[in-house]
């Protein structure tokens, strides 16, 4: 929230680390690290022209 | 004017740059301490402003809201306002903002006009919003504010460092704040709520700021601090957040939002151009992040960090180690007519200065890499690729570099858990780190291999215990900093959640001066506790002192040698010294380890610094000072060592369960004084620096136990 991460908000999954856990999401122009645990809090519609699958542990 | 010091506090995101303006501010004038209690690093510097005017400056710890609970940001809240003991509220806030990410940078700017406080905007990185094609209107921002100064500079390159100058007299004089946002008005009602049921209970009305940390953080710091009644709370701030919900915000989301959308207005056609690009991030990650190659750059990398705090330093340790020998040469004639005092001064003071100072080039090394690998953005790519393998025992990514270094030495080890920004993750580390098998382990290992493992069992089985040493501590930290997350730390984890902050080259005047400040930090705190402790230990191998024991000796066996009388000499000294006597004492508690007293002695004066326990051995063993690991008098002497009396007579000491077991014990032993020192210095008091002695110690005494008794009776 702090780092601006506001509902509405476009974002994208730009990498997972090497693990699989962490990913790293864009959004605002920033890149932010995000644990797989904290990334399930967030509920993601994907967008219409999204290229990749629906990543399994984002709801 | 008035005498009363002026102090502006610097506040911003992390990666704003902020510390290098702080650094261009006030150049050398600079003073590093502690806040009272907690394990922040309070920063100030004297910043001149023109005018004769001299300002205390304050560099805050970087941080993203004011609304989290880490101990980082509650000090900036405290420190703000005044609350903190021993600090007084700042005349003015300089909020460094980065030019490239405005609005987020803002969120934090705007949370801070609520305190009240004159206030200036320090628009950082304008190099990089050039690049990037972005230009901004300050004068506009300006405006929109209340008519707060707003500066652009660039403080990589030096630019607009004058002017920050200007603006912070410009503020002082002329006390701008920066405009408000208007909240909602259920908001507005909600926040009145808990200021009336405050000031009912406590008869003091709180400030809107309070009101607002009360109705939208989760943490209940503020209300303890105004002293609310915790009867009261709960139900008031229920009221108060579904105030909140009733003009459709979710209360946890609503600040954060409100301003957000309070911010976008100001900044509307405030920015303009600018694609909107990563820059170097995006390109370079695609390496440095890559599932294959990312990790195995990291391991190169890791590596030459490793390699350099392991190798290189010894160059430099070589050298502070061959003066203190020189000194302590050149020292002892001119005191030779006073032998305590020339034993005091070569053995306690000499000693115990050298005993600190060898750690320094292992320091400096250490943080001139930390420094590159922070300041150029790399160090949170490392965290993110490290992760995972961290995350389930309570630790993070960032732990590595500190286990890692570990393994080199955990001087720098401890000091580099700074890097870790959640207090239980950062406690966790560096309660495991003493665990690594560090440099000083080494010459136990070798010496134990060598007479004892190599010549039974050939140089095979000579490495695979030596590698398995190594992996003792590690065995037992990982289980250790799981339970102690778990099950100990009460406290809420923290989200790990890390920005990956564009590339950069690191200033080199940056890098440097966190590389000084971070050992002159250690030699003043750290120094004075290791120096004291050598000086100790001295006093209880000298003292008593038997004259005549020289003499008794050679009138017992006159065929002996001037060396094998010198050196009985020094074998009798220490065991009828207070050290040998208590030796001899606790020995029972070591027996069941397979310990005799002179291994009892060796682990007891082992404690300041476990290396030690080679020479101490030398000197029990009758072999005289200096014995090293590779002495072949000493793995003789060691080897035809029986026990003398008791069940095992005429065994050998050194039977594989006794060498196993000493090499367990000084694997998991908390035998170094600089480690507890830096351990306390490092965790904010002697608490942990206690528990980690205790824990360490009789952890090792029951490891090398079950050694000991499993290998007797296996074998």
């Amino acid at each position: 929230m702090a780092l601006g991460l506001l509902p509405g908000m476009a974002l994208k999954l730009v990498r997972r680390a090497p693990l699989g856990d962490p990913v790293a999401i864009e959004f605002g122009g920033q890149v932010v690290s995000l644990r797989l645990a904290e990334a399930e809090s967030l509920i993601v519609d994907v967008a219409a022209d999204c290229p990749v699958q629906r990543p399994k542990n984002t709801p | 004017m008035s005498s009363k010091q002026i102090t502006v506090a610097l506040v911003g995101n992390p990666n704003t740059g902020k510390s290098t303006l702080f650094n261009a501010l006030t150049g050398l004038r600079q003073k590093v301490g502690n806040y009272p209690g907690v394990t922040v690093a309070r920063k100030s510097g004297r910043c001149d402003c023109g005018d004769g005017l001299k300002v205390e400056l304050v560099d805050l710890p970087g941080l993203y809201s004011l609304a989290a609970a880490s101990p980082d940001e509650q000090v900036v809240t405290d420190v703000l306002l005044g609350s903190l003991e021993g600090s007084q509220q700042p005349d003015a806030i300089v909020v460094v903002l980065d030019v490239t990410n405005l609005l987020r940078n803002l969120f934090l700017a705007s949370q801070l006009a609520e305190l009240n406080l004159p206030l200036a905007l320090v628009l950082n990185q304008a190099d990089i919003a050039h690049e990037q094609g972005l230009k901004i209107d300050t004068q506009l921002l300006s405006q929109r504010l209340g008519g707060v100064p707003v500066v652009l500079t660039s403080a990589w390159k030096g630019e607009g460092i004058a002017s920050v100058r200007r603006a912070i007299a410009d503020v002082l004089n002329k006390k701008t704040k920066m405009t408000k946002l208007t909240w909602p008005s259920q908001v507005e009602s909600a926040l009145g709520t808990i200021v009336q049921a405050i000031q009912a209970d406590t008869s003091q009305a709180p400030s809107s700021a309070d009101a607002q940390r009360i109705l939208f953080s989760s943490n209940a710091h503020t209300s303890d601090r105004l002293g609310w009644s915790q009867t009261q709370r709960e139900l008031i701030v229920r009221q108060a957040r579904d105030q909140v919900r009733s003009a459709g915000y979710n209360p946890m989301a609503a600040e954060p939002l409100i301003h957000y959308a309070h911010l976008r207005k100001i900044l509307e056609g405030v920015i303009a151009g600018g694609t909107g690009k990563q820059g170097n991030a995006a390109a370079l990650d695609r390496v440095l992040l890559h599932r294959v190659i990312g990790p195995i750059l990291f391991t190169g990398i890791m590596l030459g960090l490793f390699a350099s705090v392991f190798w290189l330093a010894k160059f430099p340790m070589q050298w502070i180690q061959s003066g203190v020998d020189f000194l302590k040469v050149t020292i002892a004639p001119a005191l030779a007519g006073t032998p305590m005092l020339q034993s005091l001064v070569t053995d306690g003071i000499i000693a115990g200065v050298g005993a600190f100072l060898v750690f320094l080039p292992q320091i400096l090394i250490l943080f001139l890499f930390i420094g590159i690998l922070e300041d150029s953005g790399y160090m949170a790519r490392a965290a993110f690729i490290m992760d995972r393998l961290f995350s389930w025992c309570g630790l993070n990514g960032k732990s590595f570099v500190p286990l890692l270094s570990g393994f080199a030495c955990a001087i720098p080890g401890l000091l580099s858990t700074r890097t870790i920004e959640d207090p239980k993750a950062r406690l966790a580390t560096a309660f495991a780190v003493p665990f690594m098998s560090c440099s000083a382990r080494f010459p136990i290992y070798a010496l134990m291999c060598a007479a004892f493992i190599g010549p039974l069992y050939g140089p095979g089985w000579e490495s695979v215990v030596m590698v398995g040493m190594h992996c003792v501590g590690l065995l037992f930290a990982v289980p250790t900093a799981f339970v102690l997350t778990r099950f100990v730390l009460k406290v809420k984890p923290q989200p790990f959640v890390l920005e990956l902050p564009r590339y950069q080259m690191p200033k080199p005047s940056d890098v440097l001066w966190r590389m000084w400040q971070n050992a002159a930090e250690f030699v003043s705190k750290a120094g004075t506790v290791i120096f004291a402790m050598t000086i100790i230990i001295w006093a209880l191998c000298y003292f008593p002192r038997d004259a005549q024991m020289s003499d008794r000796i050679k009138a017992a066996e006159p065929t002996l040698s001037e060396h094998e009388i010198q050196s009985r000499t020094q074998a009798a000294m220490i065991e009828q010294s207070w050290m040998g006597r208590f030796g001899k004492a606790v020995q029972p508690v070591f027996d069941p380890c397979g310990f005799d007293w002179k291994i009892t002695v060796g682990v007891l004066a082992s404690f300041p610094a476990r290396e030690v326990i080679v020479s101490t051995l030398g000197v029990t063993y009758s072999i005289g000072k200096g014995a090293e690991a590779d002495s072949q008098n000493l793995r003789t002497a060691m080897q035809e060592a029986k026990w003398i009396d008791g069940p095992r007579k005429s065994t050998p000491i050194f039977s594989l369960a006794a060498v196993l077991a000493l090499m367990v014990f000084f694997a998991l032993c908390s035998q170094c004084g600089p480690t507890i020192a830096t351990l306390a210095q490092e965790t904010g008091g002697w608490k942990w620096a206690t528990i980690s002695f205790f824990y360490m110690t009789i952890l090792a005494w029951v490891m090398a136990v079950v050694v000991y008794q499993s290998v007797i009776r296996l074998i």
